[in-house]
């Protein structure tokens, strides 16, 4: 399970690198609230802005044109761009993509690459910490939300997360649930079953290659 | 300060408000309090009533402010006019620009800018009720909305007035006190590694009173913390709580329409 | 170009900092060269032009017949302001006040105030009416430490007030009185870097700094403190800081009493 833990709370006798934390006199502290399972040795802010890293997937809108390409506002303090290059489709203001962090230049520029655009849907913002939680590990959880509601799910690592099918609703649900419960441990059971996925269903999917699993694979 | 008053300030060993010289008046702090703002805390304090509220970490606006290496803290303190006996005027006036800027730098302390290169996080402290020793009470509340925003921070700071009132040392000076006693201290501590990021005083007091009142001021460190604390962790239960209860915690957003023209040409039909 | 240069001082002062040097050689609770010279402006019932190093600040005291405040109806009143003009440095911008002149000034006028030095109460000329003492601070050159040039122009100024005679309801300034200080506040500023703490900053020893702070005393008395910059200070220094202002106040003492 673990502890919740707040700013200046030790964590560890030793130094470790995360962004969350901070090291002193070789110990490491909390910089944000969190969940800290000592155990695993897991530490869990509970929000946090997103911090861009080369090769996440991300979700975002395009808000302007600029001689360059595009605007993308990734709802982050840094701004995503598209290089008009090598791209084979024009984009308008307000189309929503999903696109994967090519390049962070050094004044902090997220230039982005490989877009595609997402049509219809809703769009939901949660927590960028929460993020890999509502994945799981090799995507079970996110392959337990498709499954248990048959909608089109598209998660950006930025905290912005497509839903597009008509049980949406229930997807949005499910998807707060877990942020809401993210800490805890049997989670991945307790939504299957809240969504009604068994686990031979699941269990079909997990085994498929992984390029059919991926977000990519969903269209 | 330094005001003149017949009446005593301590009358048989009690303050006017019945307190003894190292009692605090009562505190209390919600945390997550606000929608928007990515951070709030609700902070009373005696009849203090405080809302600190976080942006951030955000674009940087206007431009030139923005640093490349770090995020640039910035910080208003501001007293509503409803919030004195006296109607005051709206805006920020040469008293709340200064407290303004010490309550910044006493966060620049604290917060880790450098994870946020050229970004703004904005804090807002409004002072809704002013009954003696805003600023301290705003920088505590200012501390919970920065750990509920999430921004990275080496500790969440407090702060307490102490002061001299009929030559006694004294702590939480409230609003007579702060205006007819012989001495106002306003002080800000990490309580991680105990040292002093705010300090200002107006008065008179000997090295003797000072170092007294200094350890008056520590002696409360620990006391207004676990309150800061123990609202993040009321926040936390209370967003956790199971769906049925809290209804749903995330922003949902519709996408601008689309024509449907481009329904089928943009991406391969494949179903799962 | 001036900022280059800037940067690259940074460095070197932080480098002997830590050797326990200064740049121009002085030790750690040293003050700069202070020359200070009163009743340079005539036209001013009290004034002062001081420099310590290359800051130089310049005070005037102007007398006006005011209603006193509600809250003190027997007393003269006292208003400090400041002003930090774009020739003292080339940060220094037209406009209205930065929080850096308006800090300057409350902290003069605490370090006064609190010192009750001004006797206001003589200050009363006829019901309703009082001298209200006018303490305009005019920051000239900026090469560091500009708290204590400004007190010291201050309190000069204030110390060699002459006050005009108020008569028949008129103000006639060349029939004047000396009005001396009760006591003069001296002020000490510090600065830490890393965890050095040096005396009387110079410009490139301030913007290098974590952290600084100023102490207003009397005899055996604080005043005011004012501590600036995010850095942060233990108690122990916090308290020895305070020694050391008291140390200091001798040497600043015997500046100012034999102006």
């Amino acid at each position: 399970m673990g502890k919740l833990v707040a700013p200046g709370d030790l964590l560890l006798d030793r130094p470790i690198r995360n962004p969350y934390t901070y090291v002193r006199e070789g110990k490491t502290f909390a910089a944000v609230v969190g969940m800290f399972d000592e155990q695993q040795g897991k530490f869990m802010p509970i929000k946090a802005s997103y911090l861009p890293s080369l090769r996440d997937s991300v979700i975002g809108i395009i808000e302007d044109e600029k001689v360059i390409g595009y605007g993308v506002n990734l709802f982050s303090p840094y701004h995503g761009l598209l290089s008009s290059k090598m791209l084979r489709t024009t984009f308008n203001v307000g189309d929503i993509i999903l696109a994967e962090v090519s390049e962070i230049s050094e004044v902090k520029d997220i230039w982005l690459s490989r877009p595609i655009k997402l049509i219809g849907g809703d769009i939901i913002d949660v927590s960028p910490t929460k993020i890999s939680r509502i994945i799981g590990k090799h995507s079970s959880m996110l392959n337990i939300l498709r499954l248990g509601t048959g909608c089109d799910i598209v998660v950006g690592k930025n905290g912005l997360i497509w839903i597009k099918g008509d049980n949406s609703a229930k997807a949005i649900d499910a998807i707060s649930k877990i942020e809401k419960e993210a800490h805890t441990s049997g989670l991945t059971d307790r939504i299957m079953n809240y969504l009604g996925v068994s686990q031979e269903a699941l269990d079909k999917i997990q085994t498929m290659p992984p390029r059919e699993q991926t977000q990519r694979s969903v269209f | 300060m330094g005001g003149h008053s017949d009446t005593p300030l301590i009358v048989n060993g009690k303050r006017i408000d019945g307190r003894e010289l190292d009692e605090l008046r009562p505190i209390t702090i919600e945390a997550g309090v606000l929608n928007r703002a990515n951070g709030s805390a609700y902070l009373t304090w005696g009849n203090n009533k405080v809302i600190a509220a976080v942006y951030g970490p955000r674009e940087v606006f206007p431009k030139h402010q923005t640093d490349p290496y770090k995020a640039v803290v910035r910080c208003r303190y501001l007293m509503a006019p409803f919030s004195t006996e006296d109607h005051g005027r709206s805006g920020p006036n040469r008293r709340s620009r200064e407290i303004s800027k010490v309550m910044r730098e006493a966060f620049e302390n604290v917060i880790i800018a450098e994870i946020y290169p050229k970004t703004a996080i904005d804090i807002y402290v409004d002072i809704i009720e002013a009954q003696g020793s805003t600023r301290v009470a705003g920088l505590t509340a200012a501390a919970v909305a920065l750990a509920n925003a999430g921004i990275p921070m080496r500790d969440i700071p407090i702060a307490v007035s102490v002061g001299k009132i009929d030559n006694k040392i004294a702590v939480d000076m409230m609003k007579e006190e702060d205006n007819f006693g012989q001495a106002d201290m306003p002080v800000a501590i990490n309580p991680t590694n105990k040292e002093i990021i705010l300090l200002q005083m107006d008065g008179k007091m000997t090295r003797e009173e000072f170092s007294h009142a200094l350890d008056l001021v520590y002696s409360k460190v620990e006391e207004i913390h676990n309150l800061q604390k123990e609202a993040l962790k009321q926040y936390f239960k209370k967003s956790s709580a199971s769906m049925e209860e809290n209804g749903s915690s995330v922003r949902v957003e519709k996408p601008i329409e689309q024509a449907t023209e481009n329904f089928t040409k943009e991406i391969p039909a494949e179903q799962q | 170009m001036v900022m280059v240069i800037d940067e690259l001082k940074k460095a070197a002062v932080k480098d002997l900092i830590k050797t326990g040097k200064r740049m121009d050689g002085r030790s750690f609770d040293k003050y700069r060269d202070i020359v200070i010279k009163t009743n340079v402006i005539s036209a001013a019932e009290g004034s002062a032009d001081v420099t310590i190093g290359k800051s130089r600040v310049i005070a005037g005291v102007k007398l006006e017949i005011v209603e006193p405040f509600s809250d003190r109806p027997n007393e003269g009143t006292l208003t400090v302001g400041a002003d930090l003009l774009p020739t003292a440095h080339e940060t220094f911008e037209e406009g209205p006040p930065s929080p850096e002149s308006i800090e300057l000034a409350r902290v003069v006028d605490r370090g006064i105030r609190a010192a009750e030095c001004i006797d206001l109460k003589s200050l009363v000329v006829a019901e309703d009416k009082v001298w209200g003492v006018y303490v305009d601070i005019y920051v000239i050159d900026h090469d560091g430490n500009l708290i204590d040039t400004a007190m010291i122009a201050a309190t000069a100024a204030l110390n060699s007030m002459r006050v005009p005679t108020y008569r028949d309801e008129k103000v006639i300034r060349n029939e004047t009185k000396p009005m001396k200080l009760t006591v003069i506040p001296t002020a000490s500023t510090f600065v830490k870097i890393g965890d050095k703490i040096i005396l009387d900053p110079s410009y490139a020893e301030e913007i290098v700094a974590d952290a600084r702070i100023t102490y207003s005393v009397g005899d055996n008395m604080l005043y005011a403190i004012q501590k600036a910059g995010s850095g942060s200070f233990t108690r122990d220094e916090v308290m020895s800081m305070l020694d050391r202002s008291f140390e200091q106040r001798k040497y600043l003492l015997s500046l100012l009493e034999k102006v």
